[in-house]
C-alpha cells in the first residue's frame, strides 16, 4: 500500500482502496446507478403488502456523508474547503438494524411464546385440578352410594327327626313329609334363604327386595323329547328362588303435617308383609322354630298397598298404638290374582301404659281380615250349594300379651270364617285323594281314604265353616346365661259348626334356644300335633248335612278311622341373620 | 402430547386400578358380610357378661342412635338377647345385665339404631 500524501496525514480515509480507484469507480458506477434509477422508476408499483414485507425485511435505511473534492476527485471524512458532500448509502447498519430488530421481534415473539406455553400450562394446571376435584366426587358418588343402599340375609335351617310321622300341617315353611307309616323320618331342611336388598335414594323412600329360596314342588310328569325318548322331571326337591318382598316404602308422607304423634308412620305399596304375620313373629321371637297360628292359613305376603306405624304421645312419645291397614289381592305373594274383589286386613296393637320400645309392657291386638277365595267372577257366580272355596273369608285375631326384657307372655283367641282348607289342613302332608292322587293300597282301604278325603273336604271347605283357636305362647331369658326357653301351646278347631271334629288338634311346642352371638341362634326343640278326639267313625249321614259325597264305591254307614295319627317331632335350628 | 397420552394412560391405570379396588373391596364387604357371625364367635365371657362394661358411667340411650350394632357392642358388651325382626329385618337388642345399667335398641333395615330406651 502506497503512503498517504502529507496533506492528509491525520486525516482519516478509506483503508480499503486508493483514493485514485474509488474516485475511478464512482464514476464508472455512476451511469450503471441512473440506470438502475431509472428501471426502478419504469419498474410496476408493488403491492402495498410488498412493500411493507420488503420494509419490514430491510429494516429502515441510513447514509453515510463523506466529503469529495471534485477536482481532484479525492474523498475526505471531513467538510473542508472546496470540497462537496457526497452521500453514500450504508447497507451494514440497516441490516444490523434489521437484524436487531428481527432479535428483537423474535425475543418478543419467544417471550409471547413463552407467555402463551405458560398459560397454556396453567390451563393445563387448571384442567388437571378439574379433574382431580371431579375424581373426588365421583369417589364421594361411589361412597354416597354405598350408603344407599345396604344388603341382608336371613338363613334358617334345621335337622328334623319324625319319631312319629302323620298328616297335619306344617310347623315351618319349606318341609314335608312322608304321612302315617313313615317313623324314624329325618331330615335336613332349608326353611328360609332370604338377601334382603334395599335402596334409599333419599330418607323419603326405600326400596325393598327380597328373593327367597323355597322348596320345588310340581308337576311330576316327564318331558317327551323327540319322537322315541322323553327326559325326567327336574323340578321336585330343587331349591329355586322367587320374590319374597319387593315395595317402596314411603318414610315421611306424614312428617308435614304438624302430628308429631305419626310422623314415623308410612305407606307401602307392592308384595309386601300382610299386617299380622310379620309382627306377631317379632312379637313371639322364634320364628325361625315354628308358624304362628294364622299364618298356617294366611300367608305372610300380599300384593297391596298399606299405611302403618306406632302413635306416640307426650315428651317421651311413648307409643300408645302401632297399626297396620291394609287392601291387598285375595292372592298371596305366590298365586295369581284371580278376583274381581279385594282383600281388607288390619292390626290395632294398644299399648295402654304407653310403650317404650317396641312390645314393651302390657298390650291389647286385634286383627280382622276380610277377603274372597281366589276364584275368577265366571266361577264364583256359578250357582252352587254350598259356595266352598268360593265364600267370603274372615279372620280375627285377639292377643293379649306383655313384654319385659327377658320374658314375654301372650294369649290369642282367633276365629274365623272359611279360613282353614283341606289345603291348610295337610299343608306338610295329607292323604293321596285329597290331592287327587290315587294311593298305592288295597281297594278297600283306598276307597275308605277316598272317603276320608272327602270328609275333610265336606267340613273344612263348605263354604260355611267356623274356626276357633286359643294360643298361649311366650319366652324366657335364664339370666345370665345365653339360653332363652320358648315355647307354643295351641287348641285348633278347624270347623267348630261340627260336633267332634275329627281334625281338631293341639300344637305343643317347646324348645331352649342358645344365642351364640348377634347374628347365630340355636334351638332344639320338640313340637307335636295331636289329634286329640279318641278315634270313632263319622256318619255318613251326619257327613252329608256338610256335604259329603260319597266316593263311587263306598257304600259303608260311616267313614271309618277319621282320627288321623300325630305327629312328633325333633328338630335342631339355626338362624343366621345379618 | 406424549405427556397427555401418558397422562391419559396414567389416568386410566389409575381408574382401572381403583375400579379394581372397589371391586376388591365390594368382594370384602360381601366376604366380611358373610364371615361376620363367624368373626364373632368368639364365646362371651363370662356367660351374658358385658365384655367391655361401659365407661364413664351411664351413657344416655340418644347417644347409640345412628350407630352400628357393633359400635354399640364394642361400647356396651355383649347383650343379653338379640332378636331379629321379621317386619323391618332390623334387631330387637336388649341389654339387661344385673348390676348394670339396661337398654333396648332398635336397629333398622340398614343395621344402624333407630329408636333407644334405658339407660337405668
Amino acid at each position: 500500500m502506497p503512503a498517504p500524501p502529507a496533506g492528509l496525514k491525520g486525516q482519516h480515509m478509506i483503508p480499503t482502496r486508493p483514493k485514485s480507484d474509488l474516485s475511478f469507480k464512482l464514476i464508472e458506477l455512476l451511469p450503471v446507478i441512473w440506470i438502475l434509477a431509472l428501471a426502478l422508476l419504469v419498474q410496476p408499483r408493488p403491492l402495498f403488502a410488498q412493500i411493507a414485507a420488503s420494509s419490514a425485511a430491510a429494516g429502515s435505511t441510513g447514509s453515510l456523508t463523506l466529503w469529495t473534492d471534485p477536482r481532484t476527485s479525492q474523498v475526505f471524512t471531513r467538510p473542508g474547503p472546496g470540497r462537496v458532500p457526497l452521500n453514500l448509502g450504508v447497507i451494514a447498519a440497516p441490516v444490523q438494524h434489521s437484524l436487531e430488530n428481527q432479535i428483537q421481534k423474535q425475543q418478543v415473539a419467544t417471550t409471547k411464546l413463552t407467555q402463551q406455553v405458560t398459560q397454556q400450562q396453567v390451563q393445563t394446571d387448571a384442567v388437571v385440578h378439574q379433574v382431580n376435584t371431579m375424581r373426588p366426587a365421583w369417589q364421594n358418588y361411589v361412597d354416597s352410594f354405598q350408603n344407599k343402599v345396604s344388603i341382608g340375609g336371613q338363613f334358617w335351617f334345621a335337622y328334623q327327626y319324625f319319631t312319629h310321622t302323620g298328616w297335619g300341617p306344617q310347623y315351618l315353611t319349606q318341609e314335608n313329609w312322608p304321612g302315617p307309616g313313615n317313623n324314624g323320618f329325618n331330615s335336613f331342611f332349608m326353611h328360609r334363604g332370604y338377601i334382603n336388598l334395599f335402596f334409599y335414594p333419599t330418607k323419603d323412600w326405600t326400596l325393598r327386595l327380597t328373593p327367597n329360596i323355597y322348596t320345588m314342588i310340581g308337576n311330576t310328569s316327564a318331558q317327551a323329547y323327540g319322537r322315541s325318548s322323553a327326559m325326567p322331571n327336574a323340578n321336585v326337591g330343587n331349591l329355586g328362588y322367587r320374590i319374597k318382598y319387593g315395595y317402596v316404602q314411603w318414610n315421611t308422607p306424614f312428617l308435614n303435617l304438624g302430628m308429631d304423634s305419626i310422623k314415623n308412620d308410612k305407606i307401602i305399596v307392592g308384595v309386601q308383609p300382610q299386617p299380622i304375620t310379620a309382627w306377631e313373629e317379632d312379637l313371639y321371637g322364634y320364628r325361625f322354630v315354628n308358624l304362628t297360628t294364622w299364618n298356617m292359613s294366611l300367608s305372610s305376603t300380599f300384593p297391596g298397598i298399606s299405611v302403618q306405624g306406632p302413635i306416640t304421645f307426650g315428651p317421651e312419645h311413648l307409643q300408645y298404638a302401632d297399626y297396620n291397614v291394609g287392601v291387598f289381592d285375595n292372592a298371596s305373594f305366590h298365586a295369581i290374582e284371580a278376583t274381581d274383589t279385594k282383600d281388607v286386613m288390619a292390626r290395632l296393637s294398644i299399648y295402654p301404659f304407653g310403650a317404650k320400645w317396641r312390645f314393651d309392657g302390657l298390650g291389647f291386638t286385634s286383627f280382622y281380615d276380610f277377603g274372597y277365595g281366589n276364584t275368577t267372577p265366571d266361577a264364583a257366580d256359578l250357582p252352587t250349594a254350598l259356595k266352598g272355596p268360593n265364600a267370603e273369608i274372615e279372620r280375627f285375631a285377639e292377643i293379649v300379651h306383655y313384654t319385659a326384657e327377658t320374658w314375654g307372655i301372650a294369649f290369642e283367641y282367633d276365629w274365623g270364617r272359611n279360613a282353614w282348607s283341606p289345603g291348610n289342613m295337610f299343608s306338610a302332608s295329607g292323604p293321596a285323594a285329597v290331592f287327587g292322587l290315587t294311593p298305592n293300597l288295597p281297594a278297600p282301604l283306598a276307597l275308605n281314604y277316598a272317603a276320608y278325603s272327602n270328609l275333610a273336604n265336606a267340613l273344612l271347605n263348605n263354604g260355611r265353616s267356623y274356626q276357633q283357636g286359643f294360643n298361649f305362647f311366650g319366652h324366657y331369658h335364664i339370666p345370665n346365661s345365653r339360653v332363652t326357653l320358648f315355647g307354643w301351646l295351641e287348641q285348633w278347631n278347624p270347623n267348630t259348626s261340627v260336633n267332634t271334629n275329627p281334625f281338631d288338634f293341639y300344637r305343643v311346642i317347646l324348645g331352649a334356644a342358645y344365642q351364640w352371638n348377634e347374628y347365630l341362634r340355636f334351638a332344639i326343640d320338640t313340637q307335636n300335633t295331636l289329634f286329640f278326639h279318641n278315634q270313632y267313625n263319622f256318619p255318613v249321614s251326619y257327613a252329608k248335612s256338610f256335604g259329603f259325597t260319597p266316593p263311587t264305591g263306598f257304600t259303608s254307614g260311616s267313614i271309618p278311622n277319621v282320627v288321623t295319627r300325630d305327629t312328633h317331632v325333633f328338630m335342631l335350628n339355626v338362624e343366621y341373620v345379618f | 402430547m406424549g405427556n397427555h397420552n401418558l397422562s391419559h394412560v396414567q389416568s386410566a391405570s389409575s381408574r382401572l386400578s381403583k375400579r379394581l379396588g372397589l371391586g376388591r373391596a365390594t368382594l370384602g364387604v360381601i366376604l366380611g358380610a358373610s364371615l361376620a357371625g363367624c368373626g364373632t364367635l368368639v364365646p362371651w365371657t363370662p356367660l351374658g357378661q358385658p365384655t367391655a362394661p361401659p365407661q364413664g358411667g351411664v351413657i344416655a340411650p340418644s347417644a347409640f342412635i345412628g350407630m352400628k350394632m357393633k359400635d354399640v357392642i364394642a361400647k356396651l358388651g355383649q347383650p343379653t338377647s338379640v332378636q331379629p325382626l321379621q317386619e323391618t329385618t332390623g334387631n330387637l337388642m336388649i341389654y339387661a345385665h344385673e348390676g348394670e345399667p339396661h337398654y333396648v335398641f332398635e336397629t333398622g333395615s340398614r343395621g344402624d339404631v333407630v329408636s333407644a330406651t334405658g339407660g337405668d
